[in-house]
């Protein structure tokens, strides 16, 4: 016979077998809300296509550059000579050049796209990586403290709101320095100006995020385990880091996920208008300002269509894929 | 001269273009069918429907810029010299007549070119005695001298050259309007009310040209007050040719009547053909060129030529193309080799050799509408032009590796070197080019670092200060140059004496101070014939090149497009564009 205390073997033995086979053969356990959300997400379709969509092309950014030809390689024997505009149907379309070549100057569009494709990537999200962290930080204080600090934080953000970002942007970069030193660190050239992009970029889509974690904040630290941690002494550091921020993981991954595409258009529109990506680098946005400034979109349609698919289908999987993720996280919200 | 290019708004204009040109296309063009046997670069050499026709019709001119001024006095833009003498005679002006006749300085409001005594120091004119202002008021020699004191006032009229006050030997006069006791300018002097002498510091050869610049026209003093003087003049300067302002908001839309004091006898390089000339600036360079093929418009008075989907429709449409004309306008394309950033010859000789002069010239357009290879510092179409190519730029356009990396290594570099690139990065081209350049240069080893600047400041802040220049390491700068007055003093001058090197604003950014070269600037000037200035052109144009200070990328071709309604058309070689001064209309 059994010790009394040995519930989980009589309980066991208690469950009519039959019906745990009938329902998955396996035995039911208890799922943890990751696990949950996980399934969700597994039956979204169209998320899970964006989700190999956004894997696929952090591929193209990591490996394709290796792949493809020399993005800076001129072909003038492939333009003619009248125009420049790619000879051929399609800006040139061929098996050499998948994507057709670029009018005036012949380079490989698909080389171009490719290592744009990085640059893009890179800046989308390192530039959300510093949004969140300072979103989350500020979010968290101003939600948990309250008071003149959740003021100051939250006047701030909506000075940070109400920014014309876009003008501030250009501005910035046009009278910031092209080489400089950081904690002896020597920056030049591109190097610079993507560590300037990531830094305009994640400085100011901060208060997005931090809008959003401070809502949580304010609802979190009204909860009993909230009570419990500070009634059994800790302090505020502990409880914001050890027991709220563990409980806000779901929102900031779902938010980050959406900042990432905003900043990749960001970024093309910089390049766009000329700040941003310094030329020959390839970058999604310098590619669409040469097919407007230079009246490629005429003569060569082709060269036009291509980054701003690569631009669209971009922050398209990023937003269905975080559209998704949010389901899966947070169903109220649907 | 500088040239102009629409690209204030950039990128930001360029969308609208898109729905523009939607519009533009759907017009029809109803001559354009009806045409007689206009052929295509007809107009370079040739007048293109010659006629004395006068008819009271209206004459459409677009621009996609606003001028610097309007005023005779204070414009530094090639296509406002050439507007500005429909309503404006100069004592010299240019011939009206294609090709290198064009370039020839006939007498205008003058009766002959100018005579010389002093040992150089003194130029005299004489003027028409019945010339008269719009007013009525006869032209006397004291209003010539009248405008040439405008020019002195720099801070109300700051935009036009500056020649006056280098050449005169008063060069500290504060201009008419400080000067309360009027007709101060000491260095000219009217003996009689139709002679006007000029008392220069220096012998200065090429004074005719100087005085053919829109600069010598006539003001009457009492015009240049109240609400049209000063700054305000240009609202509504007081004219002396074949038509006169009616009305004009700034930068918006101008209206020009017939002047009725004008005379045919007394300025035959003009004509007063149309009832009125209509001139809209600041529109889009693509609905000019729209506007034009649909009939909208009669003249782009920019005269850069039309845009890439003009160009597109006109090249390809053959009814088109037989309007068209696209000339080498005169500017060269270039980059400068700053000597003291790159002090030794050989690294910059490696510059000239490595690079691709085919993708160069393809960053301005190609060889059909952009440019020509250039070779020399001179184009073609200018005084003193010697057809030389010492880094055989002509027999292998791509490139001489070989002979780059071979002066290299007596550069002592062999494995290349390092170098900053300045260029405009609001000028597509620029940029185009900059990266062409940069891709070249590194099949040979030399690292280029781009750096981009708004054009705006671009010679006042950054590849105009030598102090920048040499601190920031740029070895290379991109410019475009095209020239005062058709002589190798007017293009050269400004590129290569060492005394036209200045700490900011500078257009000298090879920073060149050769004793040869700038001794040869000084015996031009001392010389008495424009003839015999021409070797000394040759050598200057030489000794630049076999320094390396200067690779010249294009003679900068335009295609412009003249609309079938005119008549009188053809490309002035002077201007780089069509003669507007002897339009008329069908």
């Amino acid at each position: 016979m059994a010790a009394p205390l040995e519930v989980s073997a009589a309980e066991a033995q208690a469950a009519p077998e039959e019906v745990i086979h009938g329902l998955s053969g396996k035995r039911i356990e208890g799922r943890s809300l990751g696990q949950i959300a996980w399934m969700r997400l597994r039956r979204d379709r169209v998320a899970m296509g964006s989700a190999i969509f956004v894997v696929f092309l952090i591929l193209v950014a990591i490996i394709g550059p290796f792949l493809v030809q020399n993005p800076d390689t001129y072909h003038s024997n492939l333009l003619n000579q009248t125009l420049l505009s790619p000879n051929g149907s399609f800006g040139g379309i061929s098996l050499a050049h998948p994507f057709g070549v670029e009018p005036q100057t012949g380079r490989d569009v698909l080389s171009r796209v490719v290592n744009g494709a990085r640059y893009s990537l890179i800046i989308g999200f390192l530039s959300t990586v510093l949004a969140v962290v300072i979103g989350v930080f500020f979010g968290l204080i101003a939600g948990y403290f309250g008071g003149w600090l959740d003021g100051l934080i939250a006047r701030t953000m909506d000075v940070f709101l109400a920014f014309p970002l876009l003008v501030f942007a250009i501005a910035l970069v046009g009278v910031l320095p092209t080489n400089a030193s950081f904690f002896g660190l020597a920056l030049a050239g591109n190097t610079l100006r993507i560590g300037l992009l990531i830094f305009i970029i994640g400085f100011f889509s901060w208060p997005y995020m931090g809008r959003i974690i401070r809502g949580q904040v304010l609802s979190l630290r009204e909860r009993e385990f909230v009570d419990a941690a500070r009634s059994l002494g800790a302090r505020g550091p502990y409880i914001l880091f050890r027991e709220l921020l563990p409980n806000l993981w779901g929102p900031i991954l779902v938010y980050a996920t959406l900042l990432i595409p905003t900043n990749i258009l960001f970024e093309a529109a910089l390049s766009f208008l000329g700040v941003g990506i310094i030329p020959p680098t390839p970058s999604w946005g310098d590619m669409l300002s040469n097919a407007v400034t230079n009246g490629y979109y005429y003569i060569d349609p082709m060269y036009m269509v291509i980054p701003g698919m690569a631009i669209f289908l971009t922050v398209m999987a990023f937003n269905l894929f975080g559209d998704g993720l949010r389901d899966a996280l947070d169903p109220r919200s649907r | 001269m500088r040239s102009r290019k629409s690209l204030v708004l950039g990128a930001l204009t360029a969308t609208a273009a898109l729905t523009l040109a939607a519009c533009g296309t759907s017009g029809t063009s109803p001559t354009s069918s009806s045409k007689s046997s206009t052929y295509f670069n007809e107009g370079i050499t040739k007048v293109v429907d010659p006629s004395t026709k006068a008819t009271n019709a209206t004459m459409t001119i677009d621009a996609a810029v606003t001028p610097d001024s309007t005023d005779y006095d204070n414009t530094y833009y090639a296509f406002m010299w050439d507007f500005v003498r429909l309503y404006s005679m100069s004592l010299l002006t240019y011939k009206s007549c294609p090709g290198a006749c064009g370039e020839q300085i006939v007498p205008d409001l003058a009766t002959g070119l100018g005579t010389v005594s002093d040992h150089g120091l003194i130029w005299t004119y004489h003027i028409q005695p019945d010339v008269k202002f719009q007013n009525g008021a006869t032209v006397t020699s004291e209003d010539v001298k009248y405008g040439v004191e405008r020019t002195f006032a720099k801070n109300l009229l700051p935009n036009g050259p500056t020649y006056y006050q280098v050449l005169l030997n008063d060069p500290s006069y504060p201009g008419p309007y400080k000067d309360k006791n009027l007709m101060g300018l000491t260095s000219v002097t009217t003996p009689n009310s139709t002679t006007i002498q000029f008392h220069l510091l220096h012998p200065f050869s090429d004074f005719n040209y100087v005085v053919a610049l829109p600069q010598s026209t006539p003001v009457l003093p009492s015009w240049d007050t109240g609400s049209h003087g000063g700054a305000n003049f240009q609202l509504d300067p007081i004219s002396t040719g074949p038509y006169e302002f009616k009305s004009y908001t700034l930068n918006k839309q101008l209206t020009l009547v017939r002047n009725p004091y004008w005379k045919a006898s007394t300025d035959p390089q003009a004509k007063q053909l149309v009832g009125k000339i209509v001139v809209n600036f600041n529109m889009n360079q693509n609905t000019v060129d729209n506007d034009q093929i649909a009939n909208y418009a009669d003249m782009d008075l920019q005269g850069l030529g039309v845009q890439t989907a003009a160009k597109d429709k006109i090249l390809s449409t053959p009814s088109l193309k037989a309007d068209a004309d696209d000339p080498i306008n005169g500017f060269l394309r270039f980059a400068y080799i700053n000597e003291k950033v790159i002090p030794n010859v050989h690294c910059r000789e490696a510059i000239e050799y490595a690079a691709n002069k085919v993708t160069l010239q393809d960053a301005y357009g190609g060889p059909v509408v952009g440019g020509q290879i250039a070779t020399t510092v001179i184009p073609p179409n200018i005084i003193g032009y010697n057809n030389f190519d010492y880094y055989d730029a002509v027999s292998k356009p791509t490139g001489d590796v070989a002979a780059a990396k071979a002066q290299l290594k007596l550069c002592g570099q062999p494995n290349g070197f390092a170098t900053g690139l300045a260029y405009r990065s609001d000028r597509p081209t620029d940029v185009l080019a900059a990266q062409a350049l940069q891709t070249a240069l590194a099949a040979v080893g030399i690292k280029v670092t781009l750096s981009g600047y708004p054009t705006g400041t671009y010679y006042s802040n950054y590849a105009g200060v030598p102090a920048y220049v040499h601190s920031h390491d740029l070895g290379i700068d991109l410019g475009g140059w095209g020239a005062d007055w058709p002589d190798g003093y007017g293009f050269l001058d400004e590129l290569s004496n060492g005394n036209a090197i200045a700490p900011a604003g500078n257009t000298q950014i090879s920073e060149i101070n050769d004793p040869t070269i700038n001794n040869l600037f000084t015996k031009a000037a001392g010389s008495t014939s424009a003839a015999a200035n021409i070797p000394i052109w040759h050598s200057i144009d030489e000794d630049i090149m076999a320094q390396a200070a200067i690779l010249p990328i294009v003679y900068q071709k335009v295609l412009l497009y003249r609309n079938p309604n005119l008549t009188n058309v053809y490309m002035d070689q002077y201007y780089g564009m069509y003669n507007y001064a002897v339009l008329g209309l069908k």
